[in-house]
């Protein structure tokens, strides 16, 4: 299980779901690609524990399409329970607002291609 | 609260009145009843009595004091939480008047449109800041909060509001956003205002 903080090793500004969005760098595919890529398939979802910590410490901001893409985009794998994602997944030095931004997404699942 | 302070007071006045009166008047209880006495007596019996009452008028006003220290302090802290959900709701004013601009097809041009596009994230930012503290500014439970993220959600995640080029939206396609877009700024604003209310 590994710690990552997110806002140092990779951007403290979560915006982008892709390269078509804002500036197109930073985005969720890189995250999910970089970070999460060994959770997507069925078979890493069969095992228990925690996959991965994720700090938010330093991230400044969140937005909905980075959170969608990058998270919501599991919910294929859970059976669209975000508690089996969150079981995987850690949070830790979130703000509440970020927590729900996240949780939001979670909830109405993935809106990506 | 107020109930039983109401309560107090009268017990206590029954009980002043009765300490008062009893050994002129009535027979009260026999363990309270004071023995009949001459002058002498009485003027101590009621100089006794009168300082123990300045001193429970003492006891009730400080008492009183500071149950109004606190009334005061939580109307103050209603006060100040009732002026930041005003700027809250003014916030939610200002992006749903950029949404609109989009909705009803007003940026002239690209440019326009790039503007009032980041105007919009500018502004998510902005509501998402004061969010962080929704509790001590607002009062608002995870519920509330959520219901005001979830604009932000939608819109953020609508290709036809944020991402679909200037040339080829249409107005048909941005009409057809309206309705649920709609639906959500409502329950953002009303997050609000059952707050305030």
């Amino acid at each position: 299980m590994k710690t990552v903080d997110i806002g140092k090793e990779f951007y403290h500004r979560l915006a982008n779901r892709d390269e078509y969005q804002g500036d197109g760098k930073y985005t969720a595919v890189d995250f999910r690609s970089k970070y999460l890529s060994e959770l997507d398939n069925s078979e890493a979802w069969s095992k228990t524990g925690v996959f991965i910590v994720l700090d938010f410490q330093n991230v400044k901001t969140i937005g909905p399409s980075f959170a969608n893409e990058a998270f919501a985009h599991f919910m294929r794998y859970t059976n669209t329970n975000p508690e089996r994602f969150l079981d995987k997944v850690k949070f830790i030095n979130i703000s509440d607002v970020h927590r729900l931004i996240i949780k939001e997404e979670l909830e109405s699942g993935f809106k990506g291609s | 609260m107020n109930k039983r302070i109401a309560a107090a007071i009268a017990l206590v006045i029954v009980l002043l009145l009765y300490f008062y009166l009893s050994p002129v008047y009535f027979q009260g209880v026999r363990i309270f009843q004071p023995r009949h006495f001459n002058l002498d007596g009485a003027r101590n019996y009621y100089t006794v009595l009168s300082s123990f009452i300045a001193l429970l008028g003492i006891i009730l006003g400080f008492l009183y004091y500071n149950h109004k220290l606190e009334i005061d302090k939580r109307a103050g802290e209603q006060e100040e939480k009732r002026q930041n959900l005003n700027y809250l709701i003014k916030e939610l004013d200002k992006y749903d008047d950029l949404v609109d601009e989009i909705i009803h097809f007003r940026p002239s041009n690209p440019i326009e449109l790039d503007r009032i596009r980041e105007k919009i994230s500018r502004s998510y930012e902005k509501i998402t800041t004061m969010l962080m503290h929704k509790t001590k500014l607002f009062g608002f439970n995870d519920k509330d909060a959520q219901a005001i993220l979830r604009v932000h959600s939608f819109v953020e995640q609508n290709a036809i509001l944020m991402q679909k080029r200037f040339e080829d939206l249409t107005k048909i396609e941005l009409l057809s956003v309206k309705s649920s877009y709609v639906d959500l700024i409502q329950e953002a604003r009303k997050a609000c205002f059952e707050k305030i209310c």
